[in-house]
């Protein structure tokens, strides 16, 4: 039943979706990364407040934490780009009676448009 | 106390009279008090083991109680509540049934102070729990149930077979910590890692939580997992192989919650991933490495099941849990929205939430014990909870491109317990000091430390910017309708194909040796008639003379060979 035509009939957003709906634009969207990068840096910054209590050397160099979370995140994502290139094959390879392959059966659903 | 009481006994009688309760908002009510009456059995007696029996010369204990099965106890009951909640809307009595004797099966097993209890339990949890996948009534489920079963039954039968060799080697059945090293020992621990999907042993979950109902996937995501973490902390805690199994189970999902596009699928790669996170609390063993363990077993319960009610209302309003079909819901599913971002950020551990005050109780565990490679390992683990579930999760669904799907947001029921959910796993991060005297460790743990916060807040805010620019980039794997290979690959596909061609092999041979054979045949049958046919040498009539040259021939060589 996906994308049944009960569920997509259009509706304004109900808050607080209304207020994303704002500024869910690409202008919206570059604003948010650099609020995202101003957090970083004040955070990063925020590490030189207060003496960094940890159990290993690596612990004491400069906002640790947020560099090695930064590369780590981006290694595991061009990481398993990679590994999908190897795992990843056609929805029916397991054949025709994959649970995967079947949609789920309505009896189990409540399809409904907001304002149904 | 009556002798026979456990907590379990009130799910299973309630259970027997569930057909008798009125459909609708009676019986949605009913399911939500019964565990209400399971916290009362236990709740508030003193430690010590109840309703002690012998059979056959074996002690049976029915309910030991302590702070650990206190606490996994209570868990479970307020989940199996959240749970009711949440299926409010059902009017599938055999579902309702069947969830009911798997959340008492839970109960019981957990509360049990023998093995022969813990079987009868365990096995319990396996059979009503494989209705949750069968009542989605398709053959795809009904297939997958049964792989299901038969791993889980399979669980049980390791069980046994490790009770009865426990108790020749040590004449006991009591559910105590077990030294790793006999052969009773490692058949009870294969029997908890199968049920705790140990690497190479988690197929199962992978393959049947998304293939079950709306509401089943959610009540299979509570328990069947956590009664196996329960199952190592109380038999094998400190052992120290479980160290190396977490940190495999904690890394290895990572890739694979990143690749998933089925949302219900990257949960249970993300549950693999957060059990073995308590797996390595469990193999360091230290009190604070126990209760870091159960802490975060406990707080997984909430913010996972969290999580998987929240990708349950998507599919339950849209049919559908594919991230290709899915996205902008947040127009339209604001609070189902709200709720998957307090479970996000549980899961990130963000302070303020459970993840924060659980997770970090067993990287300090680690660091304590000055194990370097186990604290990092954990570390780059909790990096991709962050990215697979904490942030493509909710964006995949609810903001990313927009899928055009303009649902109704969720019924009131799921609403409701998502809502109560959710501000569980904030009471449990703004509230440790409570959520910790509930820990079965007197162990002092401070969580929100300036230094804890502050790297905790930059690891998240990093990963966060790291995943908008790879977004942004293309640095992430696309979500496409696929196929991703993991370890049933090999009994799906390699072992199959291998008996294939192993028999092709043998049929092979066996061709080749018969047409030798009927070849020697039809070789010797014809030197045969080539002798002995109608013009064969023997079937001519020879002289009388030259039949006595042969026998003087004969005769002459006899005399030879004898005097040789």
């Amino acid at each position: 039943m996906t994308g049944s035509p009960e569920t997509r009939t259009s509706a304004s957003a109900p808050m607080p979706g209304s207020i994303l709906l704002g500024i869910d634009t690409a202008r919206g969207g570059r604003i948010a990364i650099w609020c995202l990068v101003l957090i970083c840096a004040g955070l990063a910054a925020g590490g030189f407040v207060g003496h960094i209590h940890g159990y290993f050397e690596i612990e004491e160099l400069p906002a640790f934490y947020g560099w090695f979370g930064f590369l780590i995140a981006l290694a595991l994502g061009i990481a398993a780009k990679i590994i999908s290139a190897f795992l990843r094959r056609k929805e029916d390879y397991y054949g025709a009676g994959s649970p995967s392959l079947e949609e789920h059966p309505a009896s189990d659903l409540g399809l409904e448009a907001p304002d149904a | 106390m009556p002798e026979y009481l456990t907590p379990a006994l009130a799910y299973v009688a309630a259970a027997l009279l569930v057909p008798f309760v009125p459909k609708g908002a009676l019986r949605g009510l009913y399911l939500a008090l019964v565990p209400v009456a399971g916290i009362l059995i236990f709740w508030g007696l003193a430690p010590g083991t109840y309703n002690a029996f012998n059979v056959m010369g074996m002690q049976i204990g029915l309910m030991r109680v302590d702070a650990l099965s206190q606490l996994f106890g209570l868990a479970f009951s307020v989940a199996a509540i959240l749970a009711a909640l949440y299926a409010w809307h059902l009017r599938d009595t055999i579902q309702q049934v069947a969830t009911l004797l798997y959340a008492g099966s839970a109960i019981g097993a957990v509360f049990a102070a023998d093995l022969i209890t813990l079987f009868v339990f365990w096995e319990g949890t396996a059979i009503a729990s494989v209705f949750l996948i069968w009542a989605r009534r398709t053959e795809g489920s009904f297939a997958a149930g049964m792989r299901y079963l038969i791993v889980q039954v399979g669980s049980g039968v390791i069980l046994i077979a490790g009770i009865v060799l426990l108790y020749r080697e040590t004449g006991t059945i009591a559910f105590n910590a077990m030294e790793l090293g006999s052969p009773a020992t490692w058949t009870i621990l294969a029997a908890i890692g199968i049920k705790c999907a140990f690497p190479f042993l988690h197929n199962w979950m992978h393959d049947a939580y998304p293939s079950a109902t709306v509401t089943g996937t959610v009540v299979l995501s509570i328990f069947t997992t956590k009664l196996a973490i329960y199952a190592l902390l109380r038999g094998f805690p400190g052992t120290e192989l479980l160290i190396y199994i977490g940190i495999a189970m904690a890394l290895f999902p990572v890739a694979f919650a990143l690749l998933e596009n089925d949302l219900r699928r990257v949960l249970t790669y993300s549950l693999n991933s957060q059990l073995g996170f308590m797996v390595v609390g469990a193999g360091i063993g230290t009190p604070l490495a126990i209760n870091g363990a159960a802490a975060h077993a406990v707080a997984s319960i909430f913010y996972q099941g969290l999580l998987f009610m929240s990708v349950g209302a998507i599919l339950f309003r849209t049919g559908t849990a594919r991230a290709t079909a899915l996205g902008g819901l947040y127009r339209t599913m604001p609070l189902t929205m709200i709720f998957c971002l307090v479970g996000a950020a549980s899961i990130s551990a963000l302070p303020l939430t459970s993840g924060f005050v659980s997770k970090s109780m067993v990287l300090s565990a680690g660091g304590y014990e000055q194990m370097f490679p186990v604290w990092i390992a954990l570390l780059v683990a909790s990096i991709g909870a962050i990215l697979h579930t904490g942030l493509r999760l909710p964006y995949l669904a609810f903001f990313g491109s927009d899928g055009g799907l303009r649902p109704k947001e969720a019924p009131g029921g799921m609403l409701l317990a998502m809502g109560l959910t959710a501000a569980l796993c904030i009471a449990i991060g703004v509230l440790p000091a409570a959520f910790y005297a509930l820990l079965p460790n007197d162990v002092p743990y401070e969580p929100y430390t300036f230094s804890h916060t502050i790297v905790q807040l930059q690891l998240v805010a990093f990963v966060a910017l790291a995943f908008a620019i790879a977004v942004k980039r293309g640095l992430l794997p696309k979500a496409e309708r696929a196929t991703i290979l993991d370890f049933d690959w090999t009994y799906r596909r390699l072992l199959p194909a291998i008996l294939v061609g192993v028999g092709r092999l043998i049929a092979g041979l066996w061709k080749g040796a018969g047409r030798m054979v009927a070849n020697s045949l039809n070789w010797g049958a014809g030197i045969v008639y080539h002798l002995h046919g109608p013009r064969g040498p023997f079937a001519r009539t020879w002289p009388t003379g030259a039949m006595v040259m042969v026998v003087a021939f004969l005769l002459g060589m006899t005399l030879v060979v004898t005097y040789l």
